[in-house]
């Protein structure tokens, strides 16, 4: 645990990220911060960030954005699991396999987010709710450089 | 044998992840799965949940003040390097604005007390002064398939939940949960909020059902014969026990009297400015509204 501290404060960072207020127009495109920090840590520490830890940081999620509770937290607990049911071979995928692996899983996260909301409160399919899947796979390589170094930088 | 021992157990120790992590994958996506949807279902369809979402909005309390913190920095320092001439200006602005509502005030303050009297005739209940709370927004981004907002006080400035807000226009919303330090506002346009209403002209009583969009409200179960005009006003009519009487909410827009369907379809603005909303006031404890009736009996 406490040789651990930067991941929970990189995944702490991660939902500042997702909330923190962005230009009108803007926040259509905001990626999946909260997803991908927690994409990297299950492959690179599978035994550490796991399913729990994702539940609890979707139920935070959910409190910070004011969702439904459960709702994050369930669709980042499917993420997860198919993340670690994979982890092995996402370590030995290049940077390029990897976007399309992560753009995969945030469509998968963002369209359960959707439906969930669908089933809860009738919203619309409107395709603005997708940008993220995008975002997200673009900034994948510099989210995974940056996490990267934190991980050989602090040994974990 | 025992070096043997000590090797195996040193190679346990070194094992591969894969074979020590305890509850295999499938059962806790099972039990998260489980427990994700029974909180969907009780905090989504019977709000059973309100305590713990308190608790949990004190536990992210911290998380949305760094990512407002930003947007303080950048206006503090825009507050810093105001000139002179801009605040003079805005001080004169001021000054007028006041004049003009002392003015109206004076009138005010007679008519009120004359309609106290008047009520007092009538034996019809007295209105009560709320205690009024000013709060800002706080710059933080919400959930975008609802409409709500977060502002800066919380239940240890004396916010409840379902407490009415409303803006120097009209009614805002409601808070729907409680920090100690936030909380958050639900909009009237909320498409799952609804506010008992009636039309200032006439009286005529009416719910009015947020749509989902910011700009836009709409009049359930409207008669085709109901005496409706596009301007009227529509003011809160306190028969929900949320909100107080005779707050305005909105003014009529469209009227779409298309007699193959059973109900007219009406469109109303609201009347507070909820795009760009930055300062609300939270009116008191509920309980006035209440004590106002128990003076009726």
């Amino acid at each position: 645990m406490n040789k651990r501290w930067p991941i929970y404060l990189t995944l702490l960072a991660a939902l500042v990220l997702e909330v923190i207020p962005l230009p009108v127009g803007v926040n259509i495109y905001r990626p999946d911060w909260l997803l991908m920090a927690l994409i990297f840590w299950n492959v690179a520490q599978p035994t550490v960030i796991n399913i729990g830890i994702a539940f609890v940081c979707g139920i935070l999620l959910d409190v910070l954005l004011g969702y439904n509770l459960g709702l994050h937290s369930l669709a980042c607990s499917l993420v997860m699991f198919v993340s670690s049911v994979n982890y092995q071979r996402m370590k030995n995928y290049s940077i390029w396999q990897q976007i399309g692996v992560v753009a995969l899983l945030s469509a998968f996260f963002n369209i359960t987010v959707f439906w969930l909301q669908h089933w809860l409160t009738d919203i619309f399919f409107h395709f603005n709710y997708f940008w993220p899947i995008i975002t997200t796979a673009l900034l994948w390589p510099w989210v995974f450089w940056f996490l990267y170094r934190i991980k050989q930088r602090y040994m974990l | 044998m025992n070096i043997d021992k000590a090797t195996s157990v040193a190679f346990l120790t070194n094992m591969n992840p894969i074979f020590k992590r305890g509850v295999p994958l499938s059962i806790r996506l099972l039990i998260a799965v489980i427990i994700a949807t029974m909180m969907l279902v009780a905090d989504g369809f019977y709000n059973a949940f309100q305590p713990i979402r308190n608790v949990l909005n004190t536990v992210v309390a911290p998380i949305q003040y760094v990512a407002s913190l930003p947007n303080i920095l950048f206006e503090e320092s825009a507050n810093r390097l105001k000139t002179q001439a801009d605040l003079i200006d805005e001080r004169t602005k001021f000054i007028n604005e006041i004049m003009l509502l002392r003015e109206k005030e004076q009138r005010f303050s007679i008519l009120e007390a004359e309609n106290q009297q008047l009520r007092n005739l009538l034996d019809a209940p007295l209105r009560l002064d709320l205690p009024k709370t000013v709060a800002e927004l706080m710059a933080v981004d919400n959930n975008p398939f609802t409409q709500q907002v977060v502002i800066n006080k919380g239940a240890l400035n004396g916010v409840f939940t379902s407490q009415p807000v409303v803006d120097d226009k009209g009614i805002v919303g409601q808070v729907v949960d409680v920090a100690p330090t936030n909380s958050r506002v639900l909009f009237i346009t909320d498409i799952s909020h609804a506010i008992p209403v009636r039309v200032l002209r006439n009286n005529l009583r009416f719910i009015i059902n947020g749509s989902g969009d910011i700009s836009q409200l709409k009049l359930q179960y409207v008669p085709h014969s109901a005496d409706l005009e596009i301007g009227d006003v529509l003011i809160s009519s306190g028969l929900g026990g949320v909100f107080p009487e005779g707050y305005p909410v909105a003014v009529i827009d469209t009227i779409i009297r298309d007699e193959t369907r059973p109900f007219a379809r009406v469109v109303a603005t609201p009347l507070a400015r909820l795009d760009s909303l930055r300062y609300v006031l939270l009116l008191g404890a509920s309980g006035a509204l209440d004590e106002s009736e128990a003076f009726n009996e």
